[in-house]
């Protein structure tokens, strides 16, 4: 045992005081009276995501496991009314996942400063002991009247229009080294602190501001993604790392132990934005704007007197080198949406962004640069319509997104800052959902596909819900297969394209 | 001779014997319950009259084992007049308005009182008139709900269901400023908006609707998600799917209080009337439920009072409307609607929905009539909701609160 208390008994305790929050009987704690005003509830859940990858030999992997995650996790939330203007909220998270065989020998994306493999220990993707995974989100709420009120605390706010990818959704990163960001939007997202307004407006109108200081662990305040495989060095990454770039077309080099990171500051750094939303015949729109980084690294070079230029593990020799710097610039992103049922059946949603300093790499790694991005949604949405005699519990409800991208002065640079693939000046991409329950939702069954022309790329996923009556519906099991094709490696999902898996989630909710 | 005629007159007295018994059996329309009577499987024959035929089943089988049979405690009818606070409301508009061809009202309507107080049953458009009177009935200024659900599907176990609704009318408001017209920027007629509060699963999945001034222009409708973290515009025209195939789509929007469609969008024929029985002021409580360890769908079987109902029939226009035909049995008195009986497309029998009322005294001394305990059947699929309302009437909710910001606000 050791003077310390092993971090598994820690893990251990902390999962049993979440237990302690469920009575079997009843599956939750009833509402709980505080004070004369005041009540608190308790609820979450526990849930299991296991699955496979349905390619054997992923990329750069050492050796054919297909386990893809085994993430077991639980979340409870606190649910405090203090009184009718004070609110109080909170969503704890615990999470374990087990060594993965596929990333033997991967470095470890827990601190890009110190660098290392990923240990058998079980800790790389785990959540318990850091309070930043711990403590997802907390917030105090102050609602003085009906017109105002402020959530102060860390939190998750969303903007946009968009179902099934990000345009107006430019609030927070993500953390993408346990899943697929676009197969789990809301449980990828980081939280950030930050005070958030919401007005209302006369005339159906509200105001919403947003102040949000990078208080968060650095490794948080940016998205967080795993290591990706090394070509050079034939080093694995992450399971959900894309692709590599291993054309070898051009000599270039990222030592891994060469990387400095400039992480956004604390207070210099400061996001926010304001939204303006209004309704007038029928249709709500608005606009916004929001000031932040950009959330994946942009590199940079720093010739200077470095004190970290690696020649092995841990020995480092001063001079005047070349290495790379990962930055976090800032940029400003306007945005408009709009959305309005038709006058025959369906509803439009729309929205764009445009950011005037998008911060690229240039090709060959040059240095980096800003340029002009618009980025635009167009969707349609037949809810509750497609219903049919022989299925008279639901409707089959399908949803079309486009989505474009449009980079004016696109020939020089270098896509996701890292591969050798121009981004296209104009690069659109379809998507459909078509969904429908059963039995009153005892059962669910949905497809979305989505593609891309550049790569001829897309992915294609088919899910199935099951939810049985046992403890009063508290369990619910979804089986997700998500297929993900392209031409190559390197352009539009093409570098997802070996990621092909299938997984099961099981829940029970309290 | 003699014996012959004996014969005849008593086979003459036999068959008029026969007749009359047989006509006893059959039981007088006339045959009220008393107070405290308990009516059941045993008795339901002699009072079949005082149910819709489709209802009759529940006291025989429950509706073919979906729950226990009824057993109803009869009470002394006490009718609850329309608010005469209300009626004063619509009396500038004696003889002011008709209907056209299409059944929109003719005549500039505003919204105040009920367009045809001075209604007879001899009017050849008597039915989409009155349909009219009922959907411009008084039934708040505004109010707050906490709604508890008890649901079973037939063969498996009781599930739980707590949520929360607020509701505003713009039109016909008596008491809360501004009335008896609240100008709303989109110019509504009223606001709904629900939230779920269990089970935990789908706490704070939120709904939020209007229906304009104007029943032909396009309705607003927004969604909550709390996954989503925003207020989804959602499709506002198809009412009578279910939302989400959710438990919730057993009794969809154009079924609340037995029929909350846009008027406009259905025809109507007047069957007659009947009086029917209903539940007022039961003292199955949600507070009472939450205390019982229930294993089956509780119901209101107590307070049960005849009323005397017109019976309509509804028909949608839109022949895509899930229910070829709806009929409701709706309180002459007061027109709230006590039960209604709904078919699918192919015209088999669908659902069936219970109304329980409660009564409560406003601040004028008057009693409403609001929703209390109600059942609601899917009998197709077996599937039975009771639902209890709490609710509270008339506290100047504002037409701002009923706005997606408010969802954003609630949301978590």
């Amino acid at each position: 045992m050791g003077k310390a208390i092993p971090k598994t008994i820690l893990m251990l305790f902390f999962l049993g005081v979440v237990t302690l929050f469920i009575p079997m009987n009843s599956l939750a704690f009833n509402e709980i009276d505080v004070g004369e005003d005041g009540s608190v509830t308790f609820y979450g859940w526990f849930r299991n995501n296991f699955g496979v990858f349905t390619q054997d030999a992923q990329p750069y992997a050492l050796n054919e496991n297909d386990l893809a995650t085994n993430r077991t996790w639980a979340r409870a939330y606190m649910d405090l009314n203090v009184n009718d203007k004070i609110k109080v909220w909170t969503a704890v998270q615990f999470a374990y996942e087990p060594y993965y065989e596929i990333e033997n020998g991967a470095p470890s994306s827990l601190d890009p400063r110190k660098p290392g493999l990923i240990e058998h220990n079980a800790k790389e993707y785990s959540e318990y002991n850091n309070i930043n995974d711990v403590v997802r989100e907390a917030y105090i709420e102050w609602a003085p009247s009906l017109w105002h009120s402020i959530k102060v605390g860390r939190q998750i706010a969303i903007w946009g229009e968009a179902l099934t990818s990000r345009v107006g959704d430019v609030i927070h990163p993500d953390n993408s080294r346990f899943a697929f960001t676009f197969a789990n939007l809301e449980d990828t997202r980081i939280p950030s602190w930050m005070v958030r307004g919401i007005h209302r407006l006369p005339y159906n109108s509200s105001f919403e501001w947003i102040v949000s200081p990078n208080l968060v662990q650095k490794q948080y305040r940016v998205s967080y993604g795993p290591n990706f495989p090394d070509s050079t060095t034939l080093t694995p990454g992450g399971r959900f790392a894309p692709y590599p770039e291993d054309r070898g077309d051009i000599p270039y080099y990222v030592p891994l132990n060469g990387v400095k990171t400039e992480y956004p500051t604390v207070w210099g750094d400061m996001r926010g934005g304001i939204r303006v939303s209004t309704t007038l015949k029928g249709i709500n729109f608005g606009v916004s704007y929001f000031h932040t980084q950009e959330y994946f690294p942009i590199i940079d070079f720093d010739t200077k007197l470095s004190e970290y230029t690696p020649i092995a593990p841990g020995v480092y020799i001063p001079g005047f080198v070349d290495h790379y710097v990962l930055t976090y610039p800032d940029k400003d992103i306007l945005g408009v949406f709009a959305n309005m049922q038709l006058p025959w059946p369906g509803v439009i949603r729309a929205e764009a962004i445009y950011i005037p300093n998008q911060p690229f790499v240039r090709m060959y790694y040059n240095g980096p640069t800003t340029r002009d991005y618009v980025k635009y949604l167009i969707a349609y949405d037949l809810n509750s319509y497609l219903y049919f005699q022989w299925h008279k519990s639901a409707s089959f409800d399908i949803t079309f997104e486009h989505t474009a991208e449009w980079i004016p002065d696109n020939e020089d640079l270098m896509w996701q800052g890292y591969y050798h693939t121009t981004p296209k000046k104009y690069n659109p991409s379809f998507s459909m959902s078509i969904g429908t329950t059963w039995l009153f939702t005892k059962f669910g069954t949905s497809l979305i596909v989505g593609y891309q022309p550049w790569g001829k790329s897309g992915m294609i996923m088919p899910v199935l819900t099951y939810s049985p009556s046992w403890l009063k519906n508290a369990f619910s099991f979804e089986l997700k297969y998500v297929n993900v094709f392209g031409d190559n490696y390197y352009e539009g999902m093409g570098p997802m394209k070996h990621k092909d898996m299938i997984y099961l989630t099981t829940q029970f909710s309290w | 001779m003699k014996k012959t005629m004996k014969t005849i007159l008593i086979l003459f007295v036999l068959s008029i014997s026969v007749c009359f018994i047989s006509t006893s059996i059959t039981y007088s329309q006339d045959i009220l319950p008393q107070p405290g009577e308990v009516i059941n499987k045993n008795n339901i024959e002699k009072y079949a009259h005082l149910f819709p035929s489709e209802y009759i089943d529940g006291f025989l089988t429950g509706f073919d084992g979906l729950m226990k049979p009824f057993e109803i405690t009869v009470a002394e009818a006490r009718p609850t007049p329309m608010l005469t606070a209300y009626k004063a409301l619509a009396e500038k508009n004696r003889g002011k308005y008709d209907v056209d061809e299409d059944g929109m009202i003719t005549g500039g309507y505003d919204y105040i009182g009920m367009p045809f107080p001075d209604l007879e049953e001899s009017d050849p458009d008597f039915a989409t008139k009155l349909m009219w009177n009922y959907y411009y009935r008084y039934q708040q200024d505004d109010a707050h709900s906490t709604v508890t659900t008890f649901f079973k599907r037939r063969g498996e176990s009781l599930n739980y269901g707590l949520g929360e609704t607020w509701n505003i009318q713009f039109t016909n408001r008596l008491f809360c400023d501004p009335h008896p017209f609240y100008e709303t920027p989109n110019e509504v007629d009223n606001g709904t908006m629900y939230r779920m509060i269990k089970p935990e699963s789908s706490r704070n999945v939120m709904a939020l609707s209007y229906i304009s001034l104007d029943q032909t222009k396009v309705d607003e409708s927004y969604a909550y998600v709390p996954a989503l973290r925003r207020a989804l515009r959602g499709e506002a025209n198809q009412r009578s799917t279910p939302i989400g195939g959710t438990m919730a789509g057993v009794a969809t929007m154009d079924d609340r209080a037995g029929f909350s469609g846009k008027v406009f969008d259905f025809t109507y024929k007047y069957i007659g009337t009947q009086k029917v029985m209903a539940s007022y002021d039961s003292t199955i409580t949600a507070a009472k439920l939450n205390k019982m360890k229930l294993t089956d769908v509780p119901y209101h079987n107590d307070g049960w009072e005849v009323r005397d109902c017109y019976v309509i029939d509804i028909f949608a226009k839109d022949p895509r409307y899930p229910q070829s035909r709806k009929r409701v049995y709706m309180d002459k008195g007061n027109l709230n609607i006590l039960c209604a009986v709904m078919w699918d497309r192919a015209g088999e029998l669908w659902k069936y929905t219970d109304n329980g009322m409660n009564r409560v005294t406003l601040e004028n001394g008057e009693v409403l009539e609001v929703p209390g305990a109600g059942l609601q059947f899917e009998l197709q699929f077996g599937i039975v909701l009771f639902t209890y309302v709490d609710i509270e009437l008339n506290k100047g909710i504002k037409y701002e609160f009923f706005t997606p910001t408010t969802m954003l606000q609630l949301g978590r």
